[in-house]
């Protein structure tokens, strides 16, 4: 269930993020990145590379933390690096957070006709 | 076209079915994620080497679907027990509503993720999770268990089934859209 320490990596968190434990710039969980295609995976140290290769199409933080087995701090933190190296940047997006009859309308009906 | 974010909750207590409802809904195959959060500051969210004794870890399930080219919901479950209270505030942080689901079998773990969403003011459903060997209670009884008002929806469901799931978020936005129209600000 969801409670338990799953098959998350042994390896201490902050060793991962080289001992830091604050991302270099403020990131959401839901922050979409993309891949700029600056720098390839195979250029950077593995865990930079694996959070940059589940960027080449467009993902939430959240999303990564959970593929890459790591806290969505830790994924923060180095996808803060890979911002700053510029090889993904954040894709706009927009978190809504009060909804109005028509929004509530549009999802009902993708959720009905997708069904 | 800017991607519009569309957050919910599923929650409910150990075992009733939220991680199975997350991948019942989800496009994706549904991740589990780890948050840890200090104690004393759940809103700064960093990590914490030195301070062993205030650093806790929740592991929520992530799920997300696409509704129209712009519009995605994304969808967060996590436990509902008692010691992980301080952190729901923040993994339901920007949420417009939750699904509350209740196991028959063990109605009481229910109750503390319902006194949270009331708590928070979130719009919620009640999906009674029909299990192969739960015995159907009326649904009105389950209602007076929980002490649920009249106006908060609440309907049996399979958190496994696809179609049964998206059944319980279409029933919690029409209620959502309801209540706009019948309060309109």
């Amino acid at each position: 269930m969801s409670s338990g320490q799953g098959n998350y990596n042994r390896v201490r968190p902050y060793l991962v993020t080289g001992g830091r434990v604050e991302a270099t710039q403020p990131l959401d969980h839901l922050s979409y990145l993309e891949s700029t295609g600056r720098l390839k995976p195979t250029e950077l140290e593995i865990d930079h590379a694996i959070v940059l290769a589940y960027c080449a199409q467009p993902r939430a933080i959240v999303e990564i933390a959970g593929l890459v087995k790591q806290p969505t701090a830790v994924v923060k933190i180095l996808a803060a690096d890979l911002l700053q190296l510029y090889a993904v940047t954040i894709k706009e997006t927009l978190e809504v957070t009060t909804v109005d009859v028509d929004l509530l309308e549009r999802v009902i009906n993708g959720l009905k006709s997708k069904q | 076209m800017t991607m519009r974010k569309i957050k919910l909750i599923v929650v409910g207590g150990f075992g009733a079915g939220k991680t199975t409802m997350v991948g019942a809904l989800s496009d994706i195959a549904p991740v589990q994620t780890e948050e840890l959060l200090t104690t004393a500051s759940v809103h700064t969210d960093v990590l914490t080497p030195t301070s062993r004794k205030s650093a806790t870890t929740v592991s929520f399930d992530f799920g997300r679907r696409q509704i129209t080219n712009h519009d995605t919901l994304f969808l967060f479950g996590f436990p509902g027990q008692e010691r992980f209270r301080h952190m729901w505030a923040a993994l339901a942080q920007g949420a417009i509503g939750a699904v509350v689901l209740a196991d028959t079998r063990q109605l009481r773990d229910c109750w503390e993720p319902l006194a949270f969403v009331e708590e928070i003011k979130l719009p919620f459903i009640v999906g009674i999770n029909q299990f192969p060997d739960s015995v159907r209670y009326p649904i009105d009884e389950v209602r007076d268990a929980l002490d649920i008002d009249y106006h908060h929806p609440i309907m049996e469901c399979r958190a496994d089934n696809p179609h049964s799931a998206t059944d319980v978020v279409v029933a919690l936005l029409q209620h959502m859209k309801q209540t706009l129209l019948s309060n309109p600000t």
